[in-house]
């Protein structure tokens, strides 16, 4: 067979980023620019700031690419794109360019859901064994997935209201961290200690999370303690609010594993660099005799190797898009089939 | 000469190919607000009309503003992949000027699109379609006081009425704008840019923060 060469390109939020990723798990080359730094500044990402700064460097980031992989646009033999979800200025920016790039030189257009790019991230370190159970956590996700085959997915669980990323970078916030935070809690939760009595959140049988009442009671937490003119230990608040999340991430994970029969647990989005996460899921997954896969550091944040990868499996199911695509802010993982009917 | 031209700087969308002065396919979809989704259809459907593939094409001029920041976005992305990527010059058009060249006959054109909350972004021409007023980010009355200086027939064209005047649509006539532009200055690809003429609201605060 001969090989394919996918170009993937991804703006969903605030990296701009491009890749080039052969028969969907050979990483040729990659650019990822982030603009975390000025975004920095506002304690989170601005939306227009983001935009704006995607447009600028979105042909850059892409010859730079190409060139990288010694290739030029002839060269390759699809285009995969984010369509959603995301920030809908910045989806728009990736794929106006990815729409041209088809147009102008005759390219099949692959519409790529992000949380499909982020499971697949995985597809560039390993070969996936199904049926397995992906749990997607990043800033914007907080997802179960059920995958029979390649490239089909089925939500059987998610968050309810915050992302766990999301309440990461909240709770960073009101211990006077600085952004993006959640990456500091974990590191602060290697050397603290579970002393604060938090809420273990959405503790139920159900399959689904929530975040928002944890975030809320350490807010309280620290405003009364402050009140109370008592300084909050920031190692020991970590671990206390890191130990609730990775309890019942891991609890509920672990039970939909046995629930559907699953060997294997795949782990993506960015949280999946969740040092104490990834851990505690390495040990129960060992001692479960469950086969667990976690990308490495570099394919946990936002990157198009993910969106190539996907794309290629997309491309195999025969997914493809016209020049109407459009990029959705909010859709469901399990509605890839009908992306233009939306 | 064949010229490709996109304007998604208002809720309008035009695209057109050209030959010199001969328009071989226009496309102008009105009102749709949907031009992530129509401009490269859009484009391809003009392409067809005009039996013509992307590679026929010498340059390409994009509107870059000022205007809808997602519009404006939406055809600069596409005009500079396209140039990008077909190794094509591309030369920015501005939106007001670009107005302006709809109208003729008038000693001077006002042309304005709202940016609310009582601004406009505004400029005003003379009969040579040479800048009087350059392109700015106006408050409404100043705009009316450099207007009631003029002598001569006035046209205000744009999408936001002013005065009691009254303001005439914008009419896009791409023929005019690929005439007055087609000698300008290309810029590399890379480096073409929407021309906003406004900050960012969450620069402005942090600006204010910190003078």
């Amino acid at each position: 067979m001969k090989d394919k060469y996918i170009l993937g390109i991804e703006s969903s939020c605030d990296e701009t980023s491009a890749s080039i990723v052969k028969n969907g798990t050979e990483e040729i080359s990659t650019v990822v620019l982030s603009q975390m730094d000025i975004h920095k500044v506002f304690g989170g990402v601005v939306p227009e700031i983001a935009s704006r700064n995607h447009v600028e460097n979105i042909t850059m980031v892409i010859e730079e690419t190409l060139e990288k992989a010694n290739m030029e646009l002839k060269d390759i033999d699809a285009i995969g794109v984010t369509y959603g979800p995301g920030l809908i200025g910045s989806l728009l920016i990736g794929l106006q360019a990815a729409k041209t790039l088809s147009f102008t030189h005759d390219k099949p257009l692959i519409p790529v859901h992000h949380i499909a790019g982020h499971i697949y991230a995985n597809k560039l370190v390993t070969d996936f064994k199904f049926p397995l159970i992906a749990l997607v956590v990043s800033g914007g996700h907080t997802d179960l997935i059920y995958m029979e085959e390649e490239y089909s997915f089925k939500k059987i669980g998610g968050t309810l209201d915050d992302a766990v990323g999301e309440a990461y970078d909240k709770v960073a916030k009101v211990i006077g961290l600085a952004y993006p935070g959640g990456p500091i809690i974990d590191k602060l939760a290697q050397i603290g200690n579970d002393t604060y009595t938090l809420p273990a959140p959405l503790d139920d049988d159900s399959n689904n999370f929530s975040f928002s009442g944890l975030k809320s009671a350490v807010i309280n937490l620290v405003h009364n303690e402050e009140q109370r003119g008592n300084i909050i230990n920031q190692e020991d608040l970590a671990k206390s609010f890191q130990s609730r999340v990775i309890y019942i991430l891991t609890k509920k994970t672990m039970r939909v594993l046995e629930e559907y029969g699953v060997s294997t647990l795949l782990l993506a989005g960015g949280v999946s660099a969740n040092k104490g996460l990834r851990e505690e899921f390495a040990k129960l997954c060992s001692e479960r005799n469950i086969n667990f896969v976690v990308p490495p550091m570099k394919y946990c944040t936002d990157n198009a190797a993910m969106i190539a990868s996907s794309a290629y499996y997309a491309y195999e199911k025969g997914l493809t898009a016209d020049l109407s695509l459009n990029a959705i802010a909010t859709t469901s993982l399990e509605k890839i089939g009908d992306v233009k009917s939306e | 000469m064949k010229y490709l031209f996109i304007d998604t700087s208002t809720h309008d969308l035009t695209v057109a190919v050209l030959s010199n002065e001969e328009i071989l396919g226009i496309s102008t979809s009105h009102n749709t607000n949907e031009h992530s989704k129509y401009a490269l259809t859009d484009l391809e459907n003009t392409f067809k009309k005009a039996k013509l593939t992307p590679n026929d094409i010498d340059k390409v001029m994009v509107v870059n503003g000022p205007g809808s920041f997602t519009g404006i976005r939406i055809g600069v992305t596409i005009a500079k992949t396209f140039a990008w990527a077909l190794k094509k010059d591309v030369i920015p058009v501005s939106s007001l000027l670009g107005y302006a060249l709809g109208y003729s006959g008038y000693d001077y054109y006002v042309s304005v699109l709202d940016a609310r909350r009582g601004y406009v972004y505004g400029a005003i021409y003379n009969s040579n379609y040479e800048v009087v007023l350059g392109e700015q980010y106006i408050i409404i009355d100043e705009l009316n006081n450099v207007i009631s200086s003029l002598n001569g027939d006035i046209l205000i064209t744009g999408d936001i009425d002013i005065n009691d005047t009254g303001t005439s649509p914008i009419l896009i006539d791409a023929v005019r704008i690929i005439n007055y532009y087609k000698n300008k200055q290309a810029v590399p690809a890379h480096s073409l840019n929407p021309h906003y003429l406004k900050r960012v609201e969450a620069e402005e605060k942090m600006m204010e923060v910190i003078e």
